[in-house]
């Protein structure tokens, strides 16, 4: 890990970080006048670091974009579990995903790098798993189960579609 | 020492895995017990920078819709100031101001708005330096918004009704029940009050106004309409549900309300018998 790879990943951390906070904050949908879905946009950020960063320093950098996420929505603690808990499982998941033969050396968890079959489960697993997570953390019981699934699932399809178009369109961390 | 080294280069990951989620949970459950004030919020100046920028730019797109509104409230506005005119009654009258008396008003821009959440917390664009307080009242023009948290220089945050803490002190108009309006936390448009007892003649359709106990909010500021009663199965109190005539979602203009007579009453409220 280089000096240029670590300022690239804080630029482009700010950039999500901005783009989450005053764009995809203010699209609140729903019906009935409740809000059912939220766009959780910035865990493609999270998701598309290369493989070669360690474990301790994704973790570093999950902490830090979820606290700077609290700041902008006044909810200490509730984005920072759901990304910290993101970062964590990433290793496990690229693990349960992993192709016959292992993942090349220089890969990238991204479209490019590892198909469209791996990266679409890959991406669903963790968004699915983060969204959940930050559901149950911001009610914070688990009387309200059916609110967070209803919240979860369709906050999840909103978000999934948005951050697929985006990579698709561009894959920033390439390379 | 080599059993350490071992030891952290196997679970190191891990520990830190679970420091950092203790960490956050101590922030959550330290952030819901909202009697501490808020350490981590938006009257923090880089975000209120950059939430203020932002807000610079979407007034300019919404200048129409916003000057309609203020033509509609001024129209309100003097409306009333004809049926006080008319009325021919000195202005220093009690039996005329007597409602407003040691209110005073102050506008204000939202800067920035949440209504998903299960905590809302809004920050407006005046701060200790325009005079605005903890504990300060903040209305729009078709109802009550919140009460102020906290304050720097120039910002502040209120905390929405749309807020699970949020108690509000209610009247019913034209009876005197009152109650206290809460919010269930899932529409920014409906309300419940749980403590207004079964015996009170309440009809759906009656009004909703402040009841102006708190020392907060000015008494009779409507709020909204009662929708819906039920009973609880072996309850004494009404489940009252409310639409409030104020879509929380929509609103940019706000005005904060500074009870000039709080203090004088706290003070005496103190006082030992």
């Amino acid at each position: 890990m280089n000096a240029s790879i670590i300022i690239k990943i804080a630029f482009w951390g700010i950039l999500y970080l901005l783009v989450q906070v005053l764009v995809m904050k203010g699209i609140n949908l729903g019906w009935d006048e409740k809000v059912y879905m939220q766009v959780f946009f910035y865990p493609i950020f999270l998701l598309t670091l290369p493989f070669k960063i360690p474990q301790y320093a994704i973790l570093l950098v999950g902490f830090s974009l979820g606290l700077s996420l609290d700041f902008f929505y006044d909810s200490p603690g509730v984005h920072s579990f759901a990304c910290v808990l993101l970062s964590y499982s990433r290793k496990w998941v690229t693990i349960l995903l992993e192709p016959r033969g292992g993942y090349a050396v220089n890969a990238s968890p991204t479209y490019d790098s590892m198909g469209a079959s791996w990266f679409l489960s890959y991406t669903a697993l963790l968004l699915f798993l983060h969204i959940f997570s930050y559901f149950c953390i911001e009610i914070f019981t688990f009387a309200y189960l059916g609110t967070i699934l209803v919240k979860t699932v369709f906050s999840f399809l909103l978000s999934f579609v948005i951050i697929i178009l985006f990579h698709y369109v561009l894959s920033p961390l390439e390379s | 020492m080599r059993n350490l080294f071992y030891f952290l280069a196997k679970f190191g990951n891990f520990i830190l895995f679970l420091l950092m989620e203790v960490y956050c949970l101590y922030l959550v459950i330290n952030y819901n017990h909202a009697q501490k004030s808020i350490y981590i919020n938006s009257s923090n100046l880089l975000s209120g920078y950059i939430y203020k920028k932002k807000e610079s730019v979407e007034k300019f797109y919404s200048l129409a819709e916003t000057a309609d509104s203020i033509a509609l409230q001024n129209a309100r506005l003097i409306t009333a100031l004809q049926k006080l005119k008319s009325k021919n009654i000195a202005v220093d009258s009690l039996s005329v101001l007597h409602d407003s008396l040691g209110f005073h008003f102050q506008s204000a821009i939202i800067l920035k708005n949440s209504i998903g959440l299960k905590n809302n917390v809004l920050l407006i664009d005046k701060g200790s330096k325009h005079g605005v307080k903890r504990g300060m009242a903040v209305i729009s023009a078709n109802g009550i918004v919140g009460i102020v948290s906290n304050t720097s220089q120039h910002y502040a945050t209120v905390l929405s009704i749309l807020h699970s803490q949020s108690k509000v002190s209610t009247a019913i108009k034209n009876k005197d029940y009152f109650g206290t309006l809460q919010w269930p936390g899932e529409s920014p448009l409906y309300h419940t009050i749980n403590d207004i007892p079964k015996h009170a003649d309440i009809q759906i359709g009656d009004t909703l106004i402040t009841s102006g106990y708190s020392l907060i909010f000015p008494p009779n500021l409507p709020i909204g309409l009662i929708i819906n009663k039920s009973i609880d199965g072996g309850s004494n109190f009404f489940q009252l549900e409310i639409k409030l005539f104020e879509d929380l979602s929509k609103i940019k203009y706000i005005y904060i309300v500074e009870n000039k007579a709080s203090e004088e009453i706290n003070t005496l409220l103190q006082s030992p018998l």
